[in-house]
């Protein structure tokens, strides 16, 4: 008998990785560039770029970029832990052809939840050249 | 009021030695957008206290005014690293590696912004040149200490903030409230005739006085 979390991560099939997927790559730690999922197929999920969010000077709610990245926990060869520095590759927009784009982990912010349903959720942190 | 002039002053030292470092909004409403101030840091300073000892004044004036002026700092940052080899779908694993191991988050990065900040504005009010703020006299500047706040992640940038402290010590002379002068009026009135009716006649009074 299947129960309700086998349930809910074998319908991560459809709501993450289907038509409205976008393929992104990770960058481990290990320098293992992850572009495919265990199964061989693109690696694909939910991007986010922008979140509402509540100013706090004008309890206004403004749309701000803050990029996030949700996977389906078992597509990945090996899952990102908190404080782990990790790079994340997305397109810069939902369109096709869009550029790619360059983001690091937050490794701040803990990965939220989802654990039990799997889904990971990946807070990504702009990044600039590094002065050498 | 004296204070006023010392605030003025800060700001003009500062904006005078920003040099593009950063900016100094002194008085206008500094922003909190964080894609603002990723682009350039901003230092407010503002009035925050004041004490008027009862044995630094006479009656009459002057009074002593110790001023205390709170200089705040607003920094955002990106996180950093080796682009060069993260967009090169040439770079081996370990140059991935290398690369991955090398870089610092948004919240270090703000962090190190901050502190340059600090020591950028600490040595502009502190360098024995400025010991004047840019007046006629010594208002025996002080820097008495800093705050860091927490960081604060917006979106994909993080914001830090932190707050000086300067004490300044000035001479307040009262001046009195200056009124608006009234509005003249010019005019000539030609009495011909006094309340009994008779006919004026100066020169007759003239007469009459001097009898």
């Amino acid at each position: 008998m299947t129960n309700v979390r086998a349930l809910a991560e074998r319908d991560l099939g459809h709501t993450l990785e289907r038509e409205m997927g976008i393929a992104v790559a990770l960058i481990a730690p290990d320098g293992l560039k992850i572009s495919t999922t265990n199964d061989g197929r693109p690696l694909v999920g939910r991007v986010l770029w922008s979140q509402p969010r509540t100013n706090t000077e004008s309890g206004e709610v403004v749309i701000v970029p803050d990029p996030v990245v949700e996977l389906r926990r078992s597509s990945l060869s090996r899952v990102p832990l908190t404080g782990e520095h990790w790079s994340v590759i997305i397109p810069s927009g939902p369109t096709a052809g869009a550029p790619l784009e360059i983001y690091m982990l937050d490794a701040s912010r803990s990965l939220e939840g989802g654990r039990n349903l799997g889904v990971i959720k990946l807070p990504l942190q702009r990044v600039k050249q590094a002065v050498p | 009021m004296e204070f006023e002039n010392i605030k003025d002053a800060l700001d003009t030292l500062l904006e005078t030695n920003a040099a593009g470092r950063f900016a100094v909004l002194g008085t206008r409403k500094r922003s909190h957008d964080a894609e603002v101030v990723h682009n350039r840091a901003q230092v407010t300073t503002y009035y925050a206290n004041g004490d008027f000892p009862k044995s630094g004044g006479s009656y009459g004036g002057p009074f002593q005014h110790d001023v205390i002026l709170k200089i705040e700092f607003l920094v955002s940052a990106a996180a950093r690293a080796d682009l060069a080899i993260l967009n090169n779908p040439q770079a081996t694993a370990p140059q991935l590696t290398a690369a991955l191991a090398a870089s610092t988050d948004a919240t270090a990065e703000a962090d190190a912004a901050l502190d340059a900040l600090v020591s950028t504005v600490w040595n502009i009010i502190m360098s024995p040149e400025n010991s004047k703020l840019g007046l006629s006299y010594n208002p025996q500047r002080w820097i008495t200490g800093f705050q860091k706040n927490d960081p604060s992640p917006k979106g994909a940038l993080v914001l830090l903030s932190g707050s000086m402290t300067m004490i300044a010590s000035v001479l307040e002379y009262p001046t009195p409230e200056v009124g608006v002068p009234g509005v003249s009026v010019d005019t000539t009135v030609k009495l011909t005739a006094d309340v009994s009716g008779e006919t004026l006649d100066t020169a007759a009074q003239g007469v009459k006085e001097g009898a």
